[in-house]
């Protein structure tokens, strides 16, 4: 063994506390730098895992049971385009009693297995249905009714199913079936109220392009009878979908990452640079017995490595298992397959960057020692520590407070470059949890304002089959699906509405598509009647339309069309032009942000609204509320304004915004502890000497709390602004991504007060806590030990 | 008259490795208003006597009582407020605090008892012109000549008015003509009846000025002379 390894060694094992920070710090950089890193790369393979594994259709058409047979629907696998299939699967509308008397239609299939050449789906828990009676329900079916295995559900009584006994729980990409049985198990007599429908999954040829998937669809719907083509859903829509909530993550990620990046560069320099002035006088020993400069060196680069790999090695695991939870989460949260995520290659990278980090710090620390003669080494290591600091320490006893406090605050500046690298990691502590808060608490905000649940708790649906788990108008199909003949008018929804217990006011409307002049695809318009402002779109800017002719748009509308608040445009309906005036910009997330929001009096001709959105009265049970109001043989569905993901998406946000908080704060807690530790040692003489004279134990905790209090102050009054800075940057960044939106100014404003002084508190928390072991064993030292060693 | 210092049948054993008795039951009464000077050779035990005297170590066994404190009933919050109060200690090395001024180094064991700020300054500047660095006040020790530096030590340990003063080898990095100086001024204050025990290997100085000699050997007080009427209890 050669001696530098076996120095470094033997220096790893004298300073044990030392080689634990290390190896604890380059464990939480390297933690938070592969977890990030691996939700990077990894942030769209949920999705894409699953979608190779299962097969995934690139195309998935409706077709209507009434308009065409399944021989015909089965011929469309033969399209020029299309290289495999699956199905036609027969889709029957089964009505499930939810609970509470609300009743839900759900698409049921009917399907061999849930294997095949395409679309196959992952079987979450239990089998597949041996039994015409037995039912495998999807995923998110099981999560949004909370049906298990071995639970029976019984359809409503005007529904010919059976009462059926779940017997598995499955996935599929993308998949919006809610259930499935054995195809001799779905009903042949097929109504006007309860239709059949078949479904096909195609694979193609070339799917690379949303072109490529229209122009096969398009095929298909040219050789079926005219409205046999209910519904069409291609793959990079989904995976688009899917994408999104991982794109937003990706600001921060990146933020989070360069923050433990920074934090542990600081902490590592502070250390090797601590080492290299505590181990001065072994500088001068090694050299005096032949030690070269670049040996020395590579002692104290050696004293870093090794606890570095140490560190890595551990934290490197952990990170690719940490993040899996998040990935699982992706995927549940699109009722995707849940796959195992991890980047090798970039991982190897990222370990190979964080440990140049550490050899380069350590270099650089090291040199000055490195280069220092013999003779000099030993001398200034062996003398006393000189004073630092003198016009702080002067200053400070000046003022009228407690000693051991006026000397911890001069103390804190007796070492200007420690304590600042030691302020800039508390400051990256801060400044993170600063910017979780904040965008947590946005994040919160932007929930409210995209589910709109404060404001609008059931909706109604008139005529028509709305889309499953759909919680908005426009969240409903293109094509509206097989509809029923309503008995009720607008006028008697209205009075069943206004009658029904526990309605606070509700408001009418319909949509419609508009095509406007250099725009590419209909637009959508949706039409209030009345009041409609308490509806509860956060304004960006302008006002809400309150007059006939006025309209408003979220943001991806003006920037497409180039239009701003004030101008006037002309849309088309139905071949009438209709003027409008755009008063205000919204936060609107639904669709791709091409759409319009006016009056129903802005609309020409007489147009009947289709849906109901409604506020009940708080402490009204909405469940029921929405199965009172629930009646299929008119055509009424109620559904309760619940999220369909948007929940899971957040928490895995603000959980992953938690967890790389968390982590940082750790760094910073080493941090503080790390320069404590080289402080209280460096500074054994003086804090023996004022034990001598007199300070308690006690003291001498509340002098050492206090050296690293004001560095947790001034680290509040940097980090904290920081932290919102960041926060408005990366929540704009966030809201472009998403949905190419701006972000309302509200959304923006959440540190209040309490919230500022809780923040300054944490600035200081994690300067004291870091602080506070150290503090105890400076507190707890000896005197006449080290006033003897002189 | 009450014994100041009283240590009983008091041992003090290290054990780092092997074990090494640097007290070796003893049992000491020292009365107010003496000067001992505690002698011998290096390792007797001379700074661990003395250490022991001011509460900043512990005995392996026997109690220790000064000022009618009995020091291992002392937690160490309570060894402070004793060290604070009822000592001043002077070291060989001065230890003083290098980034603190003449003054505020005379200052900090007021300051840590919680003095009133301007009563403590007064008193601490009357100790420095006593002892002859009034001038040097606001200098740094390091601008400071080693007489100076344990003039400003002997400041700070005097400025709670303790009852018991002890030094530590308080002329050990001096020259003779600043040894003089300062064993003068421990004579002085002696004569205006401040208690002192200091340890010195010094017999000229020792003989000049103490009113009573302890001389350690191992660990066991080998001879006491003085003018004590408690005297010694027991030498081994």
């Amino acid at each position: 063994m050669s001696a530098v390894i076996r120095k470094s060694l033997a220096d790893l094992r004298r300073r044990k506390v030392q080689t634990a920070v290390i190896a604890f710090v380059l464990f939480l950089s390297s933690l938070a730098g592969i977890l990030a890193l691996t939700l990077l790369v990894e942030s769209d393979a949920p999705f894409d895992h699953a979608f190779a594994q299962a097969q995934g259709a690139h195309l998935t058409m409706s077709f209507a049971g009434s308009a065409v047979t399944q021989a015909k629907v089965r011929a469309t696998g033969s399209t020029a385009g299309v290289s495999a299939y699956a199905g036609p699967w027969a889709v029957f509308p089964w009505a499930v009693d939810m609970g509470g008397g609300r009743i839900e239609l759900h698409p049921l299939a009917g399907r061999d297995g849930p294997g095949g050449s395409v679309d196959r789906l992952t079987m979450i828990a239990g089998r597949w249905s041996q039994k015409t009676n037995e039912v495998v329900i999807s995923r998110q079916l099981a999560d949004d009714s909370g049906l298990n295995i071995g639970d029976t559900v019984a359809a409503s009584s005007d529904n010919p199913l059976p009462p059926m006994t779940v017997v598995g729980i499955a996935a599929g990409v993308g998949d919006d079936l809610a259930a499935w049985i054995l195809p001799a198990g779905i009903p042949t007599a097929a109504t006007d109220k309860l239709p059949l429908m078949y479904q096909m999954a195609y694979r193609l040829t070339h799917a690379a392009t949303v072109n490529e998937v229209t122009t096969v669809a398009n095929a298909i719907t040219a050789s079926l009878p005219q409205g046999a083509v209910m519904d069409s859903s291609n793959y990079l829509d989904l995976k688009l979908n899917a994408d999104r909530t991982t794109a937003v993550m990706i600001p921060f990620l990146l933020a989070f990452s360069g923050f433990a990046m920074l934090a542990s560069t600081l902490i590592i320099g502070n250390l090797v640079s601590g080492a290299v002035i505590a181990g001065t006088r072994d500088i001068g020993v090694m050299k005096s017995v032949g030690f070269t400069p670049a040996q020395v060196v590579a002692v104290f680069a050696g004293q870093m490595l090794i606890p570095a790999l140490v560190g890595c090695f551990v934290g490197v695991p952990v990170a690719i298992l940490a993040s899996q939870p998040f990935l699982a989460d992706t995927a549940h949260a699109f009722n995707l397959p849940q796959t195992f995520g991890v980047a090798p290659i970039p991982d190897a990278l990222a370990v190979a960057a964080i440990l140049g980090v550490v050899v380069a710090t350590a270099v650089l620390a090291s040199l000055r020692g490195g280069r220092m003669s013999a003779a000099s080494a030993i001398a200034s290591g062996s003398a006393p520590t000189s004073g630092r600091g003198y016009r702080v320490a002067r200053l400070a006893a000046a003022i009228h407070l407690p000693r051991p406090l006026t000397l911890g605050a001069a103390e804190a500046f007796a070492r200007p470059v420690r304590s600042a690298m030691t302020m800039l990691a508390i400051v990256i502590g801060v400044a993170t949890i600063s910017f979780s808060l904040g965008l947590t608490r946005s994040l919160s905000d932007v929930k409210a304002g995209i589910t709109r649940d404060q404001q609008v708790q059931v909706t109604l649906y008139h005529q028509g089959w709305p889309a499953k788990g759909a919680t908005t108008a426009t969240a409903q199909p293109a094509s509206p699906g097989p509809t029923t003949t309503s008995e009720l008018s607008d006028q008697q929804v209205s009075t069943l509405i206004a009658a029904q217990p526990g309605t606070t006011r509700f408001t009418a409307e319909r949509q419609d598509d508009v095509t406007i002049a250099g725009v590419a695809h209909p637009v959508p318009i949706t039409a209030y009647r009345g009041d409609s402002s308490w509806l509860g779109y956060a304004i960006i800017s302008g006002r809400w339309f309150n007059g006939v002719g006025e309209a408003v748009a979220p943001t991806a509308f003006f920037t497409t069309t180039g239009h701003h608040i004030g101008d006037h445009l002309s849309v088309s309906l139905n071949g009438q032009n209709i003027r409008l005036v755009l008063v205000g910009e919204i936060f609107d997330t639904q669709g791709d942000g091409m759409l319009l929001r006016t009056s129903l009096a802005t609309l020409p001709g007489n147009r009947q609204p289709d849906l109901y959105e409604i506020a009940v009265k708080p402490g009204t049970d909405i469940d029921r509320y929405a199965a009172a109001l629930a009646d299929p043989t008119h055509g009424l569905d109620a559904r309760t304004n619940r999220e369909n993901g948007t929940d899971t998406a957040f928490l895995l946000i603000t959980g992953t915004l938690a967890g790389l908080a968390l982590i940082l704060t750790l760094i910073a807690l080493a941090g503080v502890f790390n320069t404590v530790i080289l402080n209280t040692r460096e500074k054994a003489r003086e804090i023996a000497i004022v034990k001598a004279v007199g300070m308690t134990p006690a003291q001498v905790v509340v002098m050492v709390l206090t050296s690293v209090a004001v560095l947790g102050v001034i680290a509040a009054v940097v980090g904290i602004p920081a932290g919102m800075l960041l926060h408005r940057y990366i929540l704009t960044v966030m809201g472009q991504i998403a949905s190419a939106t701006n972000v309302p100014n509200q959304y923006f404003n959440v540190y209040d007060p309490i919230a500022l002084i809780g923040l300054a508190a944490a600035a200081v928390l994690i300067a004291m806590v870091g602080a506070m072991i150290p503090a105890q064993w400076a507190g707890r030292s000896g005197v006449t030990e080290v006033l003897q060693t002189e | 008259m009450d014994a100041i210092v009283q240590l009983t049948d008091v041992s003090k054993v290290y054990n780092d490795g092997r074990q090494f008795a640097a007290l070796d039951d003893i049992s000491i009464a020292l009365r107010p208003g003496e000067a001992a000077a505690i002698m011998g050779p290096s390792g007797s035990g001379k700074s661990t006597l003395l250490n022991l005297i001011g509460g900043l170590d512990r005995p392996t066994r026997g109690t220790v009582t000064v000022d009618g404190a009995n020091l291992g009933r002392l937690s160490e919050g309570g060894l402070a407020r004793f060290r604070r109060q009822r000592v001043g200690i002077v070291f060989q090395f001065f230890n003083l605090l290098n980034n603190l001024t003449a003054l505020d180094n005379v200052l900090i064991p007021a300051q840590l008892a919680g003095a009133h700020g301007n009563q403590a300054r007064r008193r601490a500047e009357e100790l420095l012109e006593r002892l002859g660095v009034a001038a040097l006040r606001n200098s740094y020790p390091a601008r400071l000549s080693g007489g100076e530096r344990q003039r400003v030590a002997i400041a700070r340990a005097l400025i709670n008015n303790p009852p018991l003063l002890l030094a530590d080898e308080p002329t050990g990095a001096l020259d003779t003509h600043n040894g003089d100086e300062v064993m003068a001024i421990f004579a002085d204050l002696n004569r205006s009846g401040q208690t002192i025990v200091l340890v010195t290997h010094d017999e000229r100085l020792a003989r000049a000025n103490a009113t009573r000699v302890l001389q350690l050997v191992d660990g066991a007080i080998a001879v006491d002379r003085g003018d004590s009427t408690l005297g010694v209890v027991q030498a081994k």
